[in-house]
């Protein structure tokens, strides 16, 4: 498990991947939202999950102003942290590299988030549909919706 | 020439208490790749939550899952009040604590009765779904319902468990502790049981962090990981228990977990309701006003392991983003390891070891005609189809 001192983990990382990380906000204790850039994904995922042991959550695609946000969540099991890495994608070429080659257990969420927010996950295994079967219109993205525009089941 | 056949499981199968279809190649009786399908249970929960407000979206997460209706709610409500800072009254902390550690003893002896179905044992079945009973009598005493418990709110809790009540709850506790004993036997004694499940459906530590997987299924390969204790959240620092964890790895120790989860659960009851009653009754919930702007990473240990709830809030009253990962998610992905190489008779209980649950792996139900593009069923067809079905069969009288 990640022996980490939290402390000291801004300076660290900053250390390391000077540029590719845009901002760290503690958001409550023993949680941490990192904002990093989009190509620097693999580098620091692949720093948390091999060189501090820390556990693949899940990932959450969101709309945001502009575009789409995806969070990498990361549990770190001997502390009871959990670490985030925020990622901001442009609404005209919602693109980044899939983590799915590093750790298994990104596979079905990004085929999730490709399905229901059509950001496209480059290099994974199988970017198929996982939710629906390919029953969806194609280029209907459920979840990708501006804010403020309310969800209508009867309209899907 | 090397032909492989290829069986399928499901989508409605007799094996499986929820639609789901796995196919499985085989080369003889070894099955050699697996693939599934998912998505007949998916319901846009998620997608909902952003219309409900904080309050209304406890009962729908309440319906993420019926077997584990009150981990949802736990792992939401801890998400929430970490956005509001909120501090929830002791009396609050242990309701909360025995409500999730009930639903273990009633989600665990289910897969037990299961698992011995699945292994054709059916004597086990039928004692382990009786002796359920109990445990859902209980939840029928405490909450006035034997599923879906909505017991939780920002902040506390919805009902008191008052002081008289605990002699009987005490007492019924105590009739399901011979039944523990009865069951723990039969399974850790029994040699067809140790013939169908020793050696089989391996899964090391190493292919655990791979596919992220969590709860029995990780405990149960040594990987000690428990939200309670790691992260530790309503009344777990203030009692006394441990991690179960084997290091067999195969299905035989993930019935092992379980069962001697089972006893930690009993315990863990038992110090609540003392502590308990040195408490104010009453006292149960903090009035949360406002819920700021935020985000707030919720998590509890469901019967099958961590639930996990983000929800991002912008400081109105309903969520802007609800993301609910349920521990099956994670777990489901890991058959495409364990069942490889092993015969198609050991497949189902391989499938059947990680208490697999749909309805929590997926969560929306929308069907479009592949060519046409047309929409084929909503609700209101439904109710018009079973109409005319009636009229029809009434007119042929």
């Amino acid at each position: 498990m990640g022996t980490i001192n939290y402390d000291i983990l801004p300076e660290i990382l900053k250390l390391n991947f000077n540029g590719d990380i845009r901002r760290i906000i503690v958001q409550q204790r023993k949680r941490l939202v990192i904002h990093i850039r989009k190509e620097a994904l693999p580098e620091i995922a692949n720093y948390f999950l091999d060189e501090l042991s820390y556990r693949f959550i899940i990932a959450t695609g969101m709309v945001c102003d502009n575009g789409f946000e995806i969070i990498y969540h990361f549990s770190d099991d001997g502390n009871g942290y959990v670490i985030n890495l925020l990622t901001r994608l442009p609404e005209d070429k919602p693109e980044i590299e899939s983590l799915a080659n590093i750790i298994n257990a990104a596979n079905w969420i990004e085929r999730e988030i490709h399905e229901l927010f059509g950001i496209k996950f480059i290099n994974h295994p199988n970017l198929t549909k996982l939710i629906s079967d390919g029953l969806w219109k194609e280029n209907e993205f459920p979840y990708a919706r501006k804010k403020g525009e309310k969800f209508n089941p009867d309209e899907l | 020439m090397n032909t492989k056949t290829i069986i399928p499981i499901g989508p409605y199968h007799p094996l499986q208490e929820e639609p789901e279809l796995f196919r499985l190649y085989c080369e003889g009786e070894i099955v050699k790749d697996i693939e599934w399908e998912t998505g007949y249970n998916h319901r846009g929960i998620e997608k909902i939550n952003e219309s409900k407000t904080f309050d209304q979206v406890f009962f729908v997460v309440e319906r993420v899952c019926g077997i584990c209706s009150t981990s949802h709610p736990f792992a939401f409500a801890n998400a929430m009040e970490e956005i509001a800072k909120t501090e929830i009254p002791d009396r609050a902390k242990y309701i909360r604590t025995i409500i999730g550690e009930l639903e273990r003893l009633h989600s665990h002896l289910l897969w037990v009765g299961l698992a011995g179905h699945f292994l054709g044992y059916n004597t086990v079945f039928m004692w382990a779904w009786k002796y359920r009973e109990i445990v859902l009598e209980l939840f029928e005493k405490i909450t006035g319902n034997r599923n879906n418990y909505a017991m939780f709110r920002i902040g506390g809790v919805r009902r008191d468990i008052p002081n008289s009540y605990i002699p009987e709850i005490k007492k019924l506790l105590d009739t399901l502790k011979p039944k523990a004993d009865l069951l723990t036997g039969a399974v850790m004694d029994d040699p067809v049981i140790h013939a169908r499940t020793k050696n089989i459906g391996i899964l090391t530590k190493e292919d655990i962090r791979n596919f992220g997987a969590v709860g029995p299924t990780a405990r149960a390969s040594g990987v000690a990981i428990d939200v309670r204790k790691d992260d530790p959240y309503a009344a777990y620092p203030l009692v006394n228990w441990k991690v179960i964890t084997s290091e067999g790895c195969d299905v035989f120790a993930k019935a092992e977990v379980r069962l001697l989860e089972i006893y930690e659960s009993i315990s863990i009851i038992e110090q609540c309701l003392a502590k308990m009653e040195l408490l104010k009754e009453g006292d149960i919930v903090t009035m949360v006003k406002n819920i700021p702007e935020g985000m707030g990473f919720g998590r509890a240990e469901a019967p099958r392991g961590e639930v996990f709830h983000f929800v991002k809030s912008d400081g109105s009253n309903s969520p802007v983003r609800h993301k609910i990962r349920a521990p099956s998610y994670v777990n489901v992905a890991t058959f495409k390891k364990s069942c490889i190489g092993q015969t198609i008779a050991d497949a189902t209980i391989i499938l059947a070891a990680v208490d697999p649950c749909y309805c929590c792996t997926e969560r929306m139900a929308f069907a479009y005609d592949y060519y046409s593009g047309k929409r084929i069923m909503n609700g209101l067809d439904l109710i018009r189809i079973s109409q005319q079905k009636t009229s029809d069969i009434r007119m042929s009288l």
